[in-house]
């Protein structure tokens, strides 16, 4: 492929090399926090800041994979084509779906550094919902990414997405020694004095 | 000297280093913290330069090895098979130009196998559409004409 042709179509290069990069580091960060999260993992604190530092990065990765579409004069979008669902008609679901899961992934994202306002156990609860937007993140590429049929994106893929859903199935199905046992005293009100 | 040897040494957690008996817990903890700080920010460092090496490596596969789009040359004859071509054409304007099977057979280009990317479903898209196969289209939408030939790039983002 000769310079020129990487030159016309370097902003939608840039966009799939930046979805490519967006849903491997999403994956390794869904794999790390579902390790430390779950409990499979223990005396590794560090790991935390590994999920932080991979989410991170997926979120400038959904940035620059959503904003380097403006610049390509083929597709030529609007920011509201990129930005609010179901405004583009070029692969209107696939897109769409795409723009729910990475606003869905950043706002689940940043809501970390506003835990302490949403309340701990809430925003648990609220953190669980980034793996539907990973899942709908994988969706999105397979059904509307051009790499999708290539052997090397599919191997990629394969590579990081299996571990996390196979890390996902046991958190959510075979895992029910995991969750710390409630005892009836527990739950209990404490007796006033 | 005898109550050194006498007294027993203090009981330590296990797993725990004992400070240096220079060393305040004090200055221990804080290089404790410290060596924490430059690992977690080694740690950062090295995801920073994974995700430039993923981006750069899907960068250039895409770049040498990916489907651009298809640009080919298509011969279109004059004739009944053309026209009821673009009878068919005529219910989605642009969608004669790439369901055409003898020029969609690129790498990684799913335009038969999902929805026509230039077919889109209100008029505002015909215009986007058209920003960048205009010219070409316009080329082709004349073939059902005479024999021409008509260049065609097709893709998907």
């Amino acid at each position: 492929m000769t310079v020129a042709v990487i030159t016309e179509h370097l902003f939608w290069i840039m966009s799939r090399a930046a979805g490519t990069a967006a849903l491997l580091l999403s994956s390794v960060a869904v794999c790390v926090g579902l390790l430390f999260g779950g409990k499979l993992i223990k005396g590794r604190p560090d790991l935390r800041h590994l999920h932080e530092a991979l989410s991170l990065a997926t979120i400038v990765a959904l940035v620059v994979h959503a904003v380097s579409l403006l610049g390509d004069s083929f597709l030529s979008p609007s920011l509201a084509d990129i930005t609010i669902p179901f405004v583009s008609g070029y692969q209107r679901w696939w897109t769409s779906l795409g723009i729910v899961a990475g606003w869905a992934m950043i706002a689940l994202g940043l809501s970390y550094y506003a835990r302490d306002r949403i309340g701990q156990q809430r925003w648990k609860r609220l953190h669980r919902f980034t793996a539907l937007a990973w899942i709908a993140g994988i969706v999105h590429s397979l059904g509307e990414g051009t790499d999708a049929g290539t052997t090397w994106f599919l191997v990629a893929t394969a590579i990081a997405v299996l571990p996390a859903l196979a890390l996902l199935a046991v958190r959510h199905l075979g895992t029910p020694a995991a969750t710390p046992p409630r005892t009836p005293a527990a739950k209990a009100p404490a007796p006033r004095a | 000297m005898s109550d050194r040897t006498v007294t027993p040494p203090a009981p330590q957690p296990p797993r725990r280093p004992s400070p240096e008996p220079g060393r305040s817990p004090k200055e221990f903890a804080r290089d404790k913290l410290r060596a924490r700080a430059k690992r977690i920010s080694r740690m950062r460092k090295r995801v920073v330069a994974a995700s430039l090496a993923i981006f750069a490596l899907a960068f250039g596969v895409i770049a040498f090895d990916g489907s651009m789009g298809t640009t080919t040359s298509t011969q279109t004859t004059a004739s009944a098979a053309t026209a009821a071509a673009s009878d068919d054409s005529t219910s989605s304007s642009d969608s004669s130009t790439i369901s055409s099977d003898d020029q969609t057979d690129s790498l990684g280009n799913r335009t038969n196998s999902s929805e026509n990317p230039t077919t889109p479903d209100d008029s505002g898209d015909d215009s986007s559409s058209s920003d960048h196969s205009g010219d070409d289209s316009s080329s082709s939408s004349s073939s059902s004409d005479d024999s021409s030939s008509s260049a065609v790039i097709t893709r998907q983002s």
